[in-house]
Order: C-alpha cells, then sequence, then structure tokens
C-alpha cells in the first residue's frame, strides 16, 4: 500500500517554463561560443607530458653542460620511470570521472614512490657545497608549470579534495625528477628538501583548486 | 548524448527537452529557492556543455546529468549555510495545521519538511524515492557505501514521515 508521503513524493513540482526558456538561452549562447572539446584522456596526456617533459627537458640541458653523463641516467632510469608512472597513475586517477578508489591507490604509489627515492640514496659524508634549501626552491620552481596545467584542468570537473591533491601529486613529480638528476645528497637532504617540496607542490593544487570557481559541476 | 559529444548541437537540444523538467524538479526539492534553483538550472546545463567531454561513453546520461545538478546543488547549498551562519537564524517555520493531502498547501508543507532534511539524506531521499536511483547507484555518485546510502535515505524518510506528522503515514 503507498501512503500518503509516498503519493506526496511522486507529485511533480510546477514546470517553471520561463526558467526552462532562460536556461536553454543560455546553453545556446555558451554553445555559440564554439569552445573546443577538451576530454579527459587528453588532460591526463596534458599533465603527465608537462611533469615529464618538463624533466626530459631538465635532462636534456643538464647533458648538454656536461652535467649529467648517460651512464648515470642509465642508473637512475628505475627510478626516473617510477616516476613518470606515478604521474601517470596519479593524473589518470585524478582527472578521470569516475577514479575514486584509483585515487587513493595515486596516493598510495606516490608515497611509495617517494619511500624509494628516499631509499635509493646511499648517506653522503661531504658537506654540500649550495645552501640545501635550494632544492626546494628548484623542485617547487620546476612544479608550478604542471601545477598551473593540473589546476585549468581540475577546474572542468566538481572540486573534490583527495582529486585535487592526487593531480598535485602528479605535477609534483617533475620536481622529484629534477633532484634525482641534479642532486648528489643524501637520503636525509632527499627526505627534508625533495619530499617535502613535492608535498608542497600538492597541498599548492589542492589550495588553488579550491579557491577556484569550477567552469563545470561534472563528476 | 554521444551525438552531442560527437558535435550534433541539435543533439542538445533534444537532451534538453527530454531532461531539463526532471533537472527542475530535482533542484526545486534540494533548494527550495526559485532564483537560486533557476540559477542551478542553468549551471547544470552549462556544466553539462562545458564538460561533455569528460562523459563517458557507453553509460547513461541521466545519472550523469543529476550527478551534476546534485554537485552544484551541494555547492549552492554549502554556501548558504555558510553565509546563514554569518547572520541570524532566520529558520522557516514549518506550518503549524498540517493541511490535508491534495490541497496544493500540503506541497508547501512537504517543502519545508524537505528543507528542514540534512542536505545529504534530502539528496539520498529525493534520488531513492523521487528519481528510482538503487541505493548502489547514489552510493556510487557520492563515494559511499551502499550501507551508507541506505541508512542516509531511510533516516531522511523517517525524519520526513516524523514531520509531516499523520499525513506521513499510510
Amino acid at each position: 500500500m503507498t501512503s500518503s508521503l509516498d503519493r506526496l513524493l511522486a507529485e511533480e513540482p510546477r514546470r517553471n517554463e520561463a526558467a526552462l526558456g532562460r536556461t536553454l538561452a543560455a546553453a545556446r549562447g555558451e554553445l555559440a561560443l564554439k569552445r573546443p572539446v577538451r576530454r579527459w584522456r587528453a588532460e591526463v596526456a596534458w599533465v603527465v607530458a608537462a611533469s615529464a617533459g618538463l624533466g626530459t627537458a631538465v635532462a636534456l640541458v643538464l647533458m648538454a653542460f656536461g652535467q649529467l653523463s648517460v651512464s648515470f641516467l642509465l642508473g637512475r632510469a628505475p627510478l626516473l620511470a617510477l616516476l613518470v608512472i606515478t604521474s601517470a597513475v596519479c593524473a589518470w586517477a585524478g582527472l578521470s570521472p569516475r577514479g575514486r578508489w584509483l585515487q587513493v591507490w595515486g596516493v598510495g604509489l606516490a608515497l611509495a614512490s617517494a619511500a624509494a627515492l628516499v631509499l635509493a640514496r646511499v648517506p653522503v659524508q661531504a658537506k654540500p657545497t649550495l645552501p640545501e634549501w635550494l632544492c626546494t626552491v628548484s623542485h617547487i620552481g620546476v612544479g608550478s608549470i604542471p601545477v598551473i596545467v593540473a589546476v585549468l584542468f581540475l577546474r572542468s570537473a566538481v572540486f573534490q579534495p583527495l582529486r585535487a591533491l592526487v593531480v598535485g601529486l602528479s605535477a609534483g613529480t617533475a620536481g622529484a625528477f629534477l633532484g634525482e638528476l641534479a642532486c648528489g645528497q643524501g637520503w636525509r637532504h632527499v627526505a627534508g628538501y625533495h619530499v617535502s617540496a613535492w608535498a608542497v607542490v600538492a597541498v599548492a593544487a589542492l589550495l588553488m583548486s579550491r579557491s577556484l570557481e569550477p567552469r563545470s559541476f561534472a563528476p | 548524448m554521444e551525438r552531442f559529444c560527437d558535435g550534433e548541437q541539435d543533439a542538445f537540444e533534444t537532451l534538453f527537452a527530454r531532461h531539463a523538467g526532471r533537472v527542475q524538479g530535482f533542484l526545486a526539492r534540494m533548494v527550495r529557492d526559485g532564483p537560486l534553483a533557476e540559477d542551478l538550472l542553468q549551471t547544470t546545463f552549462l556544466s553539462v556543455v562545458r564538460a561533455r567531454g569528460r562523459f563517458d561513453r557507453g553509460t547513461r546520461f541521466t545519472p550523469w546529468l543529476l550527478t551534476i545538478a546534485a554537485n552544484a546543488a551541494r555547492d549552492a547549498l554549502r554556501r548558504r549555510r555558510h553565509v546563514e551562519a554569518l547572520s541570524e537564524d532566520n529558520g522557516s517555520e514549518p506550518a503549524s495545521a498540517p493541511p490535508a493531502v491534495g490541497d496544493p498547501a500540503m506541497r508547501k508543507h512537504l517543502e519545508d519538511a524537505f528543507q528542514q532534511l540534512p542536505p545529504d539524506q534530502r539528496e539520498a531521499v529525493i534520488l531513492s524515492k523521487i528519481e528510482g536511483w538503487s541505493f548502489e547507484e547514489i552510493a556510487t555518485m557520492r563515494g559511499i557505501s551502499v550501507g551508507a546510502a541506505r541508512v542516509r535515505a531511510h533516516r531522511g524518510y523517517e525524519k520526513l514521515r516524523q514531520l509531516l506528522g499523520p499525513l506521513g503515514e499510510a
């Protein structure tokens, strides 16, 4: 037997034809702008390209100035590959419309990658010639370009903190890439000055994304 | 929707004609504020236009559309709560004497009761009881467990029943 409440709930609210007309006009106006349609997979590719592309550019510059040898690069290849994979998984998880569980996995993978970066370093006795905070600043500086790309794409969907954080982690791999290529300090330095910079980049993406009005509320 | 994603703008008109009334009803129940509901209706369809590249082919359009509307409504309610927290509470009083079913005033009474539900419960009741969503669909949309979706809908429904008094009974 249907209760009064069920019958009440089944009643349709009155249609507001004027409001529907104005909404259709607004949507037509938006369509008339003929903005290009961006697929979310293309957005993932852009974020990964921004991070990995920047890392590759840094590697080429260092090689051109004789600061980096091919053998050194090959020695770091497993960690660099791990960073590219982390960037791709995190970007996919954050920008995919249905990636809630993948987002958790993305954070986990980023943590594992950060741990691998720290554990792969051997203790160094020599005093660094440059201030250690320079690494942090460089990381954040390099990460700023992918972060801007990531935040722009995050605006195309409803704001979700975990989504923004995981895309920020993807963007932050650019700085970690730089750290692997240009810094020979020990694990304490990597943990204190590299990994923290990665976290700063991720949190910056989260805060920027939260402060901006989304262009759409799509999942 | 797939035709619209492929660039056929006429397909949008068809989608709008088919679904706009339903979204309007959903938003009217969610926010009970004419101008805000219209604003959210526009936001929802502008989101469809702007984010059509985020629609996964092969999935159903209606849940995607209502998810956008629910996201927009939640965001608006959150902002409104924030504003109301800063100003004096001018809470709307429910009607003292509930009118009979079929009475036009009954709709207002139901709307008053709806607004007294927490937004999460209101959304769950509307989606499960009015839109016919399964608890699995609500859970997927909100990123919660199926049990949590069921509890929200059940608590919201029971609270509505209490608020409506004898009219909520069978």
